[in-house]
């Protein structure tokens, strides 16, 4: 009986950061064998993103959370891709692979003579994903810049904070957790229909055409309504009172959403219900929402007296819909998500014992299983020598031509130039296991 | 199945989609890549398409704008799960289904005698998804959900907004295409596994740990130092960012008819930024550095100052932008390769010149309405088996004739009585 969804496939990860990555750890975690390509000429910006304390000397490529929690679960080739000899390696490794993605500017893949024609003539049926921020075509296709950024032109900002302030959004690269879960669905796909006819594809995975849909009904409001929504704080058109509200303690914040007359009355009931709630000026939907701004001072007022868990406690027990406003304390040490297993614990061997995230989703007859990221170029000789059957005077020569590129160790990367130094003397190669 | 249909990625297979708000789109994305997926809606019509802003502004469950934008391509059939005929009908619907999508609290298909134990008897082949507030079992399995919840509990609240005033929300409720997106992952999977001769399973999905990811590693900062990332308006968190130097920069610059993101010298748009300020006259001692020579590669790390990136910041935002409106800054920003990009509102996007040559927007004829509705376009672009809109959303218990009579043959007669009796 087949063990797990993705066992016998191989995908070659030419991407970095977060949406690439992270959309092939759905395959990685269900049995697919990925290869990821990186070196110092197209190095992953989330193996430069520091800890908390911008500690310049402290910048290791192996040591980066960011990189440590998307792009686990698979194997590391280090190649300097500016290298003819690299790029042969990478299309030996495209004959014997199922899916290639990568997340170059658009063109730069086919300058490199890895395009898509180019790889179908090693395989036929190989499947390639180009995750591009526009798309491969359009007058915006080569604007660069992340998630960070397009979020912005998509709508983001304009729809996040307070109507009488300047907008906000959630300040991360933000799309690209989005995207992951997308792009995963056009690898599974493009499996399943090479499965039933044989044929593989390119697919233009544009990060900007998929996450337009994340605000689909907002966008319809407005080619086809006419109308422009705009950020409402937290405030919602049919839900009263329906809010961030303070409670004890510093900076902590409970979340409460009534969305029905029952809710209403729940919430009313457990705070004790206090003369105010009787007032006509609550007592129906309209009529809070005309009076909502005295309405969340007053509930405020309850919730200032209890800790934000109380609050999500007696709430909940009543039927509504309320919550901490969590934070990152919040969610390490929270009860649910430690009863999922949401959080991985991994040991790396220079990061020590981290936590990482899983999934949102568990499969109830083949679990999900991953493994430690890998440090840069830990897996050249496996990759070189098991999979390529490359002999060892080859890969010798590879190591000594720097088409190969390994971390060796933390005193040979220097932040300021982001290049690799040797310290005279240090010939031997990386080994597994030195650092 | 038809000729077209066989060429699409999903078209072998059926779904069925109870009703709910946080499985549609998973059920669109399904539909709309060729699988057949029905709708299963109470008498009446599915709550979720009570949920706002509606077409026209006409308030009516056929006029739903989200339920349009996330119900393309299904086919829709009324039935009563808490009648015993409804159930019995259903079973049957499950035993030709390859998908079985849900998105009710934790126990209430068990309670109908309708859990996965028993449907897996009926059709041992069958995958069936649950979306949930926080997964099948645990101490938070009967919490309440809505959007904003999910939102605060995943963490995306607490960092969002001004420091002076309450964390905020994300406006437009993402946690529903959000859960979705999830859930047609983990259903693609089981769905595939089964295929490639595996077994078909159960799939646990939650609401509010799909938003989780969301916050990027926020987590993680804590994790590793201790460190809680707190919320600033538009400013990216010194400890998430490289280039934020001693000072978190603001990335909001304001311009002549609203605001774009913007970035300031320090990255690898540092001499594009400049020499455009140059031909203003602006950055005058920016234009000196040596990064700036011909040849010579953009400012490394510690080699902009914070002082310098300040002073950037302050004459790009009172100055230069100023006489610039952001579309002009974001197409002369796409050709400069800077990265700055027009902080557009909803509007905005639809008349975006990069969609509108992509092709990106769907005009869908609606018969009911004898109108065309836009819609948006593919989420994938597929070499093959291309994504398409295969119908418009469907009205209540549009295809009860289709389905029930013609697919699984119940008789005219027995019909009526399952709609005398409320079960269709």
């Amino acid at each position: 009986m087949r063990q797990r969804p993705f066992e016998g496939i191989r995908v070659l990860d030419i991407t970095w950061v977060a949406t690439g990555p992270g959309s092939i750890n759905h395959l990685a975690e269900f049995g697919a064998e990925v290869i990821q390509v990186q070196g110092y000429s197209n190095l992953d910006i989330a193996r430069l993103v520091p800890t908390v304390g911008w500690d310049m000397d402290a910048a290791d490529p192996n040591n980066a959370w960011l990189y440590a929690n998307q792009s686990r679960s698979r194997y590391s080739l280090g190649l300097n891709l500016k290298k003819p000899k690299a790029v042969e390696i990478v299309k030996r490794l495209v004959a014997r692979s199922d899916i290639v993605v990568e997340s170059f500017m658009p063109g730069a893949i086919d300058r490199l003579g890895l395009g898509y024609e180019e790889l179908k003539k090693l395989k036929p049926d190989i499947i390639m994903a180009s995750a591009s921020l526009m798309g491969q075509t359009g007058p915006d296709s080569s604007h660069v810049g992340y998630g960070l950024q397009l979020v912005a032109q998509l709508g983001l900002h304009h729809l996040t904070g307070w109507p009488d302030r300047e907008p906000v959004s959630v300040p991360v690269p933000y799309s690209d957790y989005f995207l992951q879960y997308m792009l995963a669905i056009a690898l599974i796909s493009a499996l399943e229909y090479r499965r039933r006819t044989g044929k593989g594809q390119y697919i233009d995975f544009s990060q900007a055409e998929a996450f337009l849909h994340q605000l689909a009904p907002t966008l319809l409001d407005a080619a086809d309504n006419g109308r422009d929504a705009i950020r409402m704080g937290n405030r919602h058109s049919w839900a009263a009172p329906h809010a961030a509200f303070p409670c004890r303690g510093d900076d902590r914040w409970c979340a409460i959403a009534v969305t029905s007359d029952e809710e209403w009355q729940a919430l009313c009931q457990v705070m004790g219900n206090p003369e105010w709630t009787s007032d006509p000026a609550f007592a129906t939907f309209a009529a809070r929402k005309q009076n909502e701004e005295e309405l969340e001072v007053l509930v405020g007022q309850w919730t200032r007296n209890h800790s934000a868990e109380d609050v999500m406690h007696l709430m909940q027990a009543a039927g509504v819909p309320a919550s901490v406003v969590c934070d990152a304390r919040d969610l390490t040490y929270d009860p649910q998500l430690k009863h999922r297993g949401f959080y991985w614990e991994v040991e790396h061997p220079r990061m020590g014992s981290i936590r990482i995230d899983g999934h949102g989703y568990q499969l109830s007859k083949t679990p999900m299983q991953g493994f430690r990221p890998p440090l840069l170029g830990e897996h050249n000789e496996w990759v070189c020598k098991e999979v390529l059957g490359i002999a060892d005077q080859e890969y010798v020569e590879l190591v000594a031509e720097e088409v190969l590129e390994q971390y060796i160790s933390e005193h040979d990367w220097d932040p300021y130039t982001g290049n690799a130094i040797r310290y005279p003397g240090m010939a031997t190669p990386f080994q597994t296991g030195d650092v | 199945m038809t000729e077209e249909r066989e060429k699409t990625i999903l078209g072998p297979y059926r779904v069925l989609e109870l009703p709910g708000a946080w499985s549609c789109f998973c059920g669109k994305i399904l539909g709309d890549l060729g699988a057949d997926t029905i709708k299963i809606e109470p008498p009446g019509g599915d709550p979720a398409r009570n949920i706002g802003p509606f077409y026209q502004d006409m308030v009516d469950p056929e006029k739903s704008l989200f339920w349009w934008a996330y119900n393309t391509s299904k086919r829709s059939i009324t039935l009563d799960l808490e009648k015993a005929d409804g159930r019995e009908v259903f079973k049957k619907l499950v035993k030709q289904a390859d998908i079985l999508i849900e998105s009710f609290p934790p126990g209430y298909m068990e309670n109908l005698g309708l859990d996965y134990p028993v449907l897996s008897d009926i059709n041992p082949d069958l995958v069936m998804t649950a979306i949930s507030p926080h997964g099948q079992t645990g101490p938070y399995a009967d919490y309440k959900m809505t959007d904003l919840i999910a939102q605060a509990m995943a963490g995306i609240v607490w960092i969002s907004g001004d420091a002076d005033r309450p964390p905020v929300r994300v406006t437009y409720e993402p946690s529903y295409a959000q859960a979705s997106v999830l859930a047609a992952v983990g259903t693609l999977t089981a769905l595939f596994h089964r295929v490639m001769g595996g077994e078909g399973q159960y799939v646990d999905v939650s609401i509010r740990e799909a938003d989780i990811p969301l916050t990027h590693m926020t987590r993680q900062l804590y994790e590793a130092k201790r460190y809680v990332v707190k919320r600033d308006g538009c400013r990216m968190d010194a400890g998430q960012s490289k280039l934020g130097g001693a000072r978190p920069i603001n990335m909001l610059y304001p311009c002549s008819d609203g605001y774009i993101h913007g970035t300031t010298v320090g990255g690898s748009d540092s001499k594009p930024i400049v020499a455009w300020m140059n031909e203003e006259g602006l950055a005058l001692d920016l234009a000196n550095e040596r990064w700036m020579k011909p040849g010579e590669p953009s400012p490394r790390l510690g080699e902009v100052t914070p002082e310098m990136r300040q002073r950037n910041y302050d004459e790009i935002s009172q100055k230069f932008l100023r006489n610039k409106t952001k579309r002009q800054i974001h197409e002369e920003a796409v050709k400069r390769k800077i990265w700055w990009f027009a902080v557009q509102s909803p509007l905005e996007v639809t008349k975006d010149r990069h969609f509108i040559e992509r092709g990106y927007w769907q005009e869908v004829y609606h018969p009911e309405l004898d109108a065309t509705v836009k819609y948006l376009g593919p989420f994938i672009t597929f070499g093959e088996a291309p994504w398409k809109i295969w119908r418009r959303p469907p009205l209540i218990g549009e295809h009860n004739h289709e389905v029930y009579e013609d697919e699984l043959k119940i008789p005219r007669d027995r019909l009526a009585n399952l709609k005398q009796c409320g079960a269709i």
